[in-house]
């Protein structure tokens, strides 16, 4: 089960004097049950690398498997650029029509999935094109979600999200992650965002893989990440600055959680020995 | 978006017109044409000026953006005029002009009013419907021909070109300003159009790559068959309206064919 890409290369206009190399022998898996992380600068490749794991962009070497089915849900870093239906209910209703839901089920699963993403009813009827950069945001999730897909692609999702957004995005992505038949893919330079809600993280720099590595074996790749112009998490930071006499090195620090009660516990501490 | 409004553009409203199916309208619209065509009569043609007049009122659309539809058309109307006003030979000169006669005005004038009459007829129907709604009417009729007629790919490519017309005219206005802003002004027009077409062309070759991604991965796969959500929304309303507007067509055919 799961996705597998082996040793894939993406190679744009081959052969001719504009010839790039987008993506460089990325071999990676994506287990069921898992939400993995992409970070890289801008033109590392995250977004070819996702339009790969969704099977969009046929590869030119290498080997592409998705052991998990279809469909599969992608959220493109520019949502309104995928929409083309009349109205916002058209634009979800698009997915499951073309999967060939009966029309109670196709009713079914749009109504939900823009009341997943907060969309109101009165949006319902308006051009995708007249949406707030927001709400179109929240659209283009709501179109994947309609798909009930096995696994969910998102491309700097926190764009033009407001506070709200951001929240009902984060409730939304941990529903999916509890479902353990399927994946969630996140690429962003949002590192908060990622700590919280990927339990792995891939570092691509000028489409190779640098690494590919659980959060919680993030002490090993903090020096990799920062070099390479990314950034840890802020709580990740703040402990990663405390000398080791501080107890922390042995723990496993892979979740904000943990990471938010090993600062407490110093916090604690610090207070008992009066040294606030 | 400044001048750049399209002609015959959807007008929403709440009408006994906007509420009837588009199909009606269409086999509505199809028999009236055909009556502009087939009349030859300039008192025929104006009696059917006069009901597309009121077909607008009871559409609820303002006479004023109806007529303004034709501005567009101005140069074709125009040309229409003088052509048939120049070229038609009769025998009865106009005043001391040797080169215009009666007959030739009586065929400017029959003509100009018909181009009118089928250009106001067609607005009608464009300023009624929503345009994917028209062409999934299209696709509706054009389903018994599916066998040998691509008719959801037809539907499909027509739907998304009335679809991204609009966004095409919004994204060139855009560029403009943005040139404007950077000195675009002062370059001659053939330079100012040049800058304007080739970001143009640009953009709809990379939004065409984008969108066919975006409805590859929704599950679109050519040819194969859909689901649609909102069925069909014919019913004996639909039916009556057509077969009403049908007989008062065919009535009027047969009054203006003996005026």
């Amino acid at each position: 089960m799961g996705i597998y890409l082996k040793d894939i290369t993406l190679v744009r206009n081959a052969g001719t004097p504009w010839e790039t190399k987008v993506l460089d022998s990325v071999s990676l898996q994506i287990r069921p049950g898992r939400a993995v992380g992409l970070v890289g600068n801008s033109g590392a490749g995250k977004s070819s690398l996702l339009r790969v794991i969704a099977g969009l962009t046929p590869v030119t070497g290498g080997s592409y498997e998705n052991r998990l089915g279809k469909p599969v849900g992608l959220v493109f870093q520019e949502p309104h650029r995928g929409f083309f239906a009349a109205s916002v209910w058209d634009e979800v209703a698009y997915g499951p029509e073309s999967l060939g839901c009966p029309v109670d089920e196709v009713k079914r699963r749009t109504s939900e999935a823009l009341s997943r993403v907060e969309l109101p009813p009165v949006l319902w009827d308006k051009s995708p094109f007249r949406l707030s950069g927001g709400e179109q945001r929240r659209l283009a999730l709501a179109t994947a979600l309609a798909m009930a897909p096995k696994a969910l692609l998102l491309d700097e999702p926190t764009i033009g999200l407001d506070r709200f957004g951001r929240e009902m995005l984060y409730c939304l992505i941990r529903e999916e992650r509890r479902r353990q038949d399927h994946l969630v893919v996140i690429a962003s330079h949002d590192p908060e965002l990622l700590f919280s809600l990927t339990d792995e993280l891939i570092l691509l720099h000028r489409g190779k893989l640098v690494f590919h590595a659980s959060w919680s074996a993030w002490r090993e790749f903090a020096g990799v990440l920062t070099s390479y112009g990314a950034r840890l998490p802020a709580a990740l930071q703040a402990i990663a600055k405390l000398p080791e006499d501080y107890g922390l090195k042995g723990q496993e620090i892979g979740t904000p959680e943990a990471a938010l009660h090993a600062l407490k516990l110093l916090w604690k501490g610090r207070c008992k020995h009066g040294r606030t | 978006m400044a001048g750049l409004e399209l002609t015959g553009r959807y007008w929403p409203g709440c009408s006994f017109w906007h509420d009837r199916d588009p199909r009606t309208k269409l086999g509505l619209v199809t028999g009236y044409l055909l009556l502009i065509i087939g009349l030859a009569e300039g008192k025929a043609q104006i009696v059917l000026a006069g009901l597309l007049l009121c077909l607008y009122i009871s559409a609820k659309i303002p006479l004023r953006r109806a007529l303004g539809n034709l501005i567009a058309f101005r140069w074709l109307i125009i040309l229409t005029f003088l052509a048939n006003l120049f070229f038609v030979r009769g025998a009865t000169p106009l005043g001391s002009l040797a080169f215009v006669t009666r007959e030739g005005l009586a065929a400017a004038a029959l003509y100009t009013l018909r181009l009118i009459n089928l250009l106001l007829c067609s607005f009608w129907l464009t300023m009624t419907v929503r345009p994917l709604a028209l062409i999934s009417a299209l696709e509706k009729l054009l389903q018994p021909f599916r066998s040998w007629l691509p008719v959801g790919e037809f539907a499909l490519a027509m739907g998304l070109a009335v679809r991204f017309l609009p966004l095409l005219l919004e994204e060139g206005e855009e560029i403009r300003l943005a040139q404007q802003a950077r000195g675009a002004g002062r370059r001659s027009a053939l330079q100012n159009l040049v800058t304007l077409a080739v970001p143009l062309f640009v953009g709809v070759v990379r939004r065409s790559g984008e969108l066919a991604d975006a409805m590859e991965i929704r599950g679109y796969v050519p040819g194969a068959s859909r689901t649609d959500w909102a069925g069909s929304t014919w019913n004996r309303r639909e039916t009556l309206t057509l077969l009403a507007g049908w007989s008062v067509l065919l009535l009027l055919a047969f009054v203006l064919k003996n005026l």
